[in-house]
Parts: C-alpha cells; structure tokens; sequence
C-alpha cells in the first residue's frame, strides 16, 4: 500500500515552518509519533508523513498557536475525532467555506438548514464536496458518494473508513473498506481516487475549531 | 500526576532495596535498588541508584549514578554523575555534569550538559547545550538552537585525549546550529556554523553557512528561501 507521502524538507517549504518548530510539535505530541515514518533513500534515511494529514495538522497548529498553549493545543489535538463537539448548522458551514455552497444546495436539505449537523454528517458533505472540487466527479456519482457514506460510514465506527472510487469502461463504483486494507483490482480499473476518513477528519478539524 | 495519593518521605542510608511505589521526597544516601515504578515529586540521590522499572519525579538532584531500566520522565535534572534510561527520557530541564545514555529518544526543553551523551534515538531538545568531555553520539539531533563543543575544562585536563571529545551522528536538524569536533552525514538547518574539527557530508542551509578552514564538508547546499 503506498499511501501518498510528503518528506520533511517538502513539508518545511510548503508550509514555511522551521526545523525548530517540527521537533517542537513533536516533543510536545501534537504530531503523533507514527506519522513519523522513515525511509531509506538515496541520500540515506529520510523521514516521511503521511500528506493530507499532516499538511492539515499543520495547518491547524498555525492558526490555533496564538490562541492556545501548546500543551493546551495538545490536549485538544488528542481527542479523537468522534468526541469532536462540533454542531453546525449548514447556514454556518456556508458562511465559514468548509463545504461550498454548491455542494450545500445539492445535498443539504433545504428545511434541515437551521439543524446542528454531526462531525460525521459534516464530514461526509466535506468528502463529496473535496472531490467534487477537484474534479474527479460528476454530479451524478457525488449523489451516489454521499448516499453510500451516509448509509455505511457510521457502520464503520471508532475504526474508520477508506473509500476507493473506481472506473472501469465508463462504468464508475465506490468501494469502502477498513483503512489499510490492501484492495486488487484486474487491469482494466482505474482507481480514481482514494480517500481515508482519517485524513479528510484531519483537514476537517483544522477548518472547524 | 495524582494529588489524592498520599505521599510520603523516604530515607535511605546505606545500602537497602524497595519494592518502589509513590513518594513526596525520596532520599539515598548509599544504595539503592527500586525492583518497581518510583514516583516521587523529589530524588534526592548521593550514591548509586537502580530503578527496574520507570521513573517519574519532578525534580531529580543527583550526586553518582542513577540507572533507570524503564523510562524516565521528570522536570528537572541538576548534578553531577551518570544517568542511565533503558526505555526513553524526558526531562524538562537539564543541568548536568557527567554523562547521560538513553537506549530510545531523548527529549527536553533545555539541556545543558558537560560530558558525555549516548542517545540511540532522538535527541530532542529545544536548546542543545553539549560541552564534550568525549566520546558523545546520537542518531538523530533535532530542535530550535543546537551548540556542540568541546569542553575547556576537558582539554586542559586531559591533555593528548582531546580527540576522542568529539560527537558523532547520522543528521542534525535545527533552526541555529553550532558544532564543533562532530562527524555527521547531514545537517540541515537555516544558520549553521561548523568550528574547527568537523567532517560532514552534507550541509543544507537557508542564511548562513560558515567552516571552519580545519573542517570539511564535502558538499553544501544552500536551499531557496
């Protein structure tokens, strides 16, 4: 399984932070040790993480640091994802961007606009929303995401979910499975894209708190 | 830490041994074997110390040695002798003279040491303060100011044996880095200045790289801003 990677020297030019930071963070646990992940290269060892959900943490870091402690920060960042408190209520997800407002329209049901959605709620519109930006979806199959993460995400728990969309000869399904787990496909699929609850929770967290 | 346990001193003269468990005020004068956990608020040591399994204090003042099986996670460190954690160590704050082995990471806020250090993981600290008295190594050395240089002291006293005070490491990372006597494969850092005595095969910077004419560095870099 080769999940998609970002080394540390990548990560210190995209986000603009220093070497001091990172080993901060990491001292203080707000990046937790097993994204860590080490990797012999040309030049020797290096160390990796994993993309979407360090770039989110990091992110997250930023924006919370002057508000917060860091041990504070810490003590936040530990709680897991369900225990999230959040409620917002679709009109506040509009104002605040996280979802556009394209996607509210077409998923969002209209008398439901003033109810308190769940951090599992939000993040299933956050899942469609992210791939219909990036384009790798028609309206059609985003109807389709949203339908299968709404009936089968929460069957998944504590543990989480990794959702594969796959094409073949024009025909295109979704497949979920625990994360981690090592799906073959014959030659003539294509793996669109490939998301991980976990990752699309980190990037969520960062845009809600 | 718990303050509902109630927490009592305790004394020891001479050599003993104690199963461990949870003190206010912990005192060995002598020896002392802990076969369990030790959690005590203070570590009062003059002699030798084992603890089989971790250690949690917050403040650690030692006078000889002190050797830890598990891990060890406490405050701060001030002394002189030799501590030993088999299984990690965090320590908010060290001042120490003498030596320092941890067999996993090593992590502190401040750590300020003359002597020797022996990390097999990561050394991590925020400000790095090694003032070599010889043969000092770790895998890894990352945080925000890191100085490695050989001890005065040390040279003077040990005239001949100046060679073996030098540092060894896989890669140095850090926003300020000094080094002096250190063989690294990488180091990466936005300043660094290599003293006399080093050899590294590559440095990548951002500002500023300075080397010393007795040291070698087979290949600097110098990375976009």
């Amino acid at each position: 399984m080769e999940d998609d990677l970002i080394s540390k020297k990548e990560l210190l030019d995209e986000t603009g932070i220093s070497y001091g930071q990172l080993y901060r963070w990491k001292r203080k646990q707000l990046i937790p040790e097993e994204w860590f992940i080490r990797k012999s290269t040309f030049t020797g060892q290096e160390t990796f993480f994993p993309r979407a959900r360090i770039l989110g943490r990091v992110q997250h870091i930023l924006q919370k640091k002057d508000d917060l402690s860091l041990d504070e920060l810490a003590g936040k960042l530990s709680e897991p994802a369900s225990l999230y408190r959040v409620g917002l209520t679709l009109s506040q997800l509009r104002e605040r961007n996280i979802v556009s407002s394209i996607s509210l329209e077409r998923f969002g049901r209209p008398e439901i606009a003033e109810i308190q959605l769940t951090f599992e709620q939000i993040l299933n519109l956050f899942a469609a929303d992210w791939l219909l930006s990036k384009g790798e979806l028609n309206w059609e199959e985003a109807d389709r995401l949203y339908q299968t993460l709404e009936a089968h995400a929460p069957g998944y728990g504590e543990k989480g979910w990794e959702l594969f969309f796959v094409r073949k000869m024009g025909v295109s399904f979704f497949m979920m499975a625990l994360p981690g787990a090592g799906l073959a496909f014959d030659e003539g699929v294509r793996l669109v894209s490939r998301l991980s609850s976990a990752d699309l929770a980190e990037q969520l967290k960062g845009r809600l708190s | 830490m718990n303050p509902a346990i109630l927490r009592n001193d305790l004394k020891i003269l001479g050599t003993s041994s104690s199963a461990g468990g949870t003190f206010k005020d912990v005192k060995v004068t002598g020896e002392c074997t802990f076969t369990g956990d030790v959690d005590c608020l203070k570590l009062n040591q003059t002699g030798e110390v084992r603890v089989k399994g971790n250690l949690v204090v917050q403040q650690i003042k030692m006078t000889g040695e002190c050797e830890v099986k598990g891990r060890v996670d406490a405050a701060s460190l001030r002394g002189q002798g030799q501590l030993t954690a088999g299984g990690g160590l965090r320590i908010e704050d060290v001042k120490l003279t003498g030596g320092i082995k941890v067999t996993g990471d090593c992590e502190a806020e401040q750590l300020q040491l003359t002597g020797v250090i022996e990390v097999s993981g990561l050394l991590n600290a925020e400000k790095l303060d090694l003032a070599l008295f010889g043969p000092c190594r770790a895998d890894t050395v990352g945080g925000g100011s890191i100085s490695i240089k050989r001890s005065r002291t040390g040279a003077l006293l040990k005239p001949g044996q100046a060679k073996n005070m030098s540092f060894a490491a896989r890669l140095i990372e850090g926003d300020q880095i000094e080094l002096q006597h250190t063989q690294a494969q990488t180091v990466r850092g936005g300043s660094v200045i290599i003293g006399p005595g080093c050899g590294i095969d590559t440095v990548e910077y951002r500002d500023l790289l300075e080397i010393h004419k007795s040291s070698t560095v087979r290949n600097p870099v110098q990375l976009q801003r």
